[in-house]
């Protein structure tokens, strides 16, 4: 990467993250992970004592907290696709490329501050953990994290660009975003393991689902470590990762209008 | 930048796929230092025209130059020395107007201590330092136009790209920053000017384009295209009963209706004798009476009606 972009980018990445985090959205992130670690977890942990990871027994709240991590890996993702929604609706993004901007600069660096926000709040969720003794993270888990938050924010932040390039409905956007974040978090195993209970249909959709993939891969990190297996899956994740975005990247260079 | 013409279409073609020609086979020059205006009604092509410019879309035939350098490969550098005034007016509400421009002075690559003294230079040449803690939300909309114009001279642009700037502000803040600009073009920047207020581009360019459905249909000085019409006379008359009588006989004799208004009818006509004749006929039938009538001078707005009305009717 040349001086050129990569300085386009971090001005990019400036005005993301200047306009994104304000105190609210700050605010927010922090309370948010409480909430849900306080509520889902307690609500769930009362009703399923334990569940069983790689042989060991954990607390339901041990294995809820990979799938919230993984869950805000989703939102991240979703969220780059709304904040181009807004950015068109404002006029915004047709300000940006009327400046010294490539298209591929706006949305790498859209992507990159996702990551960023994802990071912020998964860093809360994961000191969180700590602090309740849920969890015991080690470096390596740290790092299998965040392999798998950048692989998941790109795979479903690009996936978000593709539907809200090609639909121009701000509620069809938005009834699509729900949907899809629906079905991606239901059929995975964010709140519940896929087992041999789990009905076949479902299992099939689970495991062609990217996100079953990032929480067991986030869970393994947490309760097992780096084995030969999890590393083949977070390389076919992070291949599949730029394959998606290299598709969307030309999609949008390649799109007439876009605004 | 050694070119005479800072923009340069020839024969430039632009179609969405969705709504078919948005511009179709445009050609014109604007040089350097110049204000030029671009003019026509609604859905013209004024909007596309400034995309292609300023290289967010890319033609589907002819050439574009801007700055001597192909638009459709030297987009980057040519949208480093241009400032384009978007209808929209994209800020972030919730920011003050110096936090609006420093994130853009950013975004441009302005470094810190010469990004402050340019936001200062600017935010009090458009009246609005004192303005500068304010949030954008509780700023009046001429102001956030102002601000929209200052964020995009921040980087002293050679070519400022004006998209109707003056939608929704009064008429002492539509003067006040028409003369702005004409300052501007005084200290060499480059103008284009697009707007339907005609009298505004009357003003405040040097010379004009006329756009209508994606093609140009006339260009030059504002005077000479004036002058193009100016065998035809205009007049005002006003008449306290029998409008629609008097409208009959006028349209007997060829002569144009401009406008209706009230007990004012605004005519045109090549042939002065036919207006007389026409009066006279009024006058004469039913004792009817002439309570004034007026003539008046050609203005652009006559012109765009004359070359465009009937087409819009």
């Amino acid at each position: 990467m040349n001086m050129n972009r990569l300085n386009r980018l971090l001005n990019l990445i400036y005005r993301d993250l200047r306009i994104q985090f304000t105190i609210s959205t700050v605010a927010w992130t922090l309370l948010s992970p409480i909430a849900f670690i306080f509520f889902t977890g307690m609500m769930m942990g009362a009703l399923v004592q334990s569940v069983s990871i790689n042989g060991q027994s954990v607390t339901y709240l041990a294995f809820l907290i990979p799938g919230i991590i993984a869950e805000q890996v989703l939102s991240g993702g979703l969220m780059a696709g709304w904040t181009v929604v807004a950015d068109r609706r404002e006029g915004d993004l047709e300000q940006i490329l009327s400046m010294p901007f490539t298209r591929l600069d706006y949305i790498a660096a859209m992507l990159i501050s996702m990551i960023l926000f994802t990071l912020m709040y998964v860093s809360v969720v994961v000191v969180l953990a700590s602090a309740i003794s849920a969890i015991n993270i080690s470096l390596m888990a740290v790092l299998m994290m965040l392999v798998y938050l950048v692989a998941g924010t790109l795979i479903f932040g690009s996936i978000m660009l593709m539907i809200v390039t090609i639909s121009r409905s701000y509620t069809a956007i938005n009834i699509a975003g729900a949907f899809i974040a629906s079905i991606l978090i239901f059929a995975s195993s964010v709140y519940y393991p896929i087992n041999a209970n789990t009905p076949v249909v479902l299992s099939y959709i689970a495991y062609s689902n990217p996100l079953t993939y990032i929480v067991n891969g986030i869970r393994q990190a947490f309760f097992g470590g780096l084995d030969p297996t999890s590393l083949f899956v977070m390389g076919l994740l992070v291949l599949l990762s730029f394959a998606i975005m290299t598709v969307v990247t030309l999609f949008y260079e390649r799109s007439k209008t876009l605004l | 930048m050694k070119t005479e013409n800072f923009i340069e279409m020839r024969n430039v073609w632009f179609s969405y796929r969705r709504n078919g020609e948005a511009v179709n086979g445009i050609s014109f020059n604007v040089k350097k230092g110049e204000i030029f205006g671009f003019l026509g009604p609604n859905g013209a092509g004024k909007t596309t025209t400034i995309r292609l410019i300023s290289t967010i879309f890319k033609p589907d035939k002819g050439d574009l130059n801007v700055f001597g350098l192909d638009s459709t490969r030297n987009g980057l550098e040519i949208r480093k020395n241009i400032g384009v005034v978007l209808q929209r007016e994209s800020y972030e509400y919730n920011m003050s107007v110096f936090s609006n421009m420093w994130v853009y002075g950013v975004m441009r690559g302005i470094k810190a201590e010469e990004l402050k003294k340019r936001i200062k230079y600017l935010l009090r040449k458009l009246n609005l330092w004192n303005k500068k803690s304010h949030k954008m939300s509780d700023l009046s909309q001429g102001q956030r136009r102002r601000v929209q114009i200052a964020r995009e001279l921040l980087h002293i642009p050679k070519l400022l790209i004006l998209d109707e700037p003056t939608i929704g502000l009064d008429p002492i803040g539509k003067r006040w920053l028409l003369d702005y600009f004409k300052k501007l073009a005084k200290s060499g920047t480059t103008i284009f000017y697009t707007t339907h207020i005609l009298n505004e581009a009357e003003y405040l360019c040097d010379r004009i384009a006329i756009i209508n459905h994606g093609k140009i249909v006339k260009i030059g000085r504002s005077e000479d295209l004036k002058r193009s019409i100016e065998k035809k006379k205009f007049f005002e008359v006003e008449v306290n009963s029998n409008q629609d009588k008097l409208v009959e006989i006028l349209k007997s004799y060829n002569i144009r209706i401009e406008s209706r208004n009230g007990k004012a009818i605004a005519i045109s006509s090549n042939n002065i004798d036919d207006v007389i004749s026409a009066l006279n006929k009024f006058k004469s039938s039913a004792h009817n009476s002439i309570e004034r009538i007026s003539s008046r001078h050609v203005s652009l707005e006559d012109m765009f009606i004359e070359l465009l009305g009937d087409e819009h009717e």
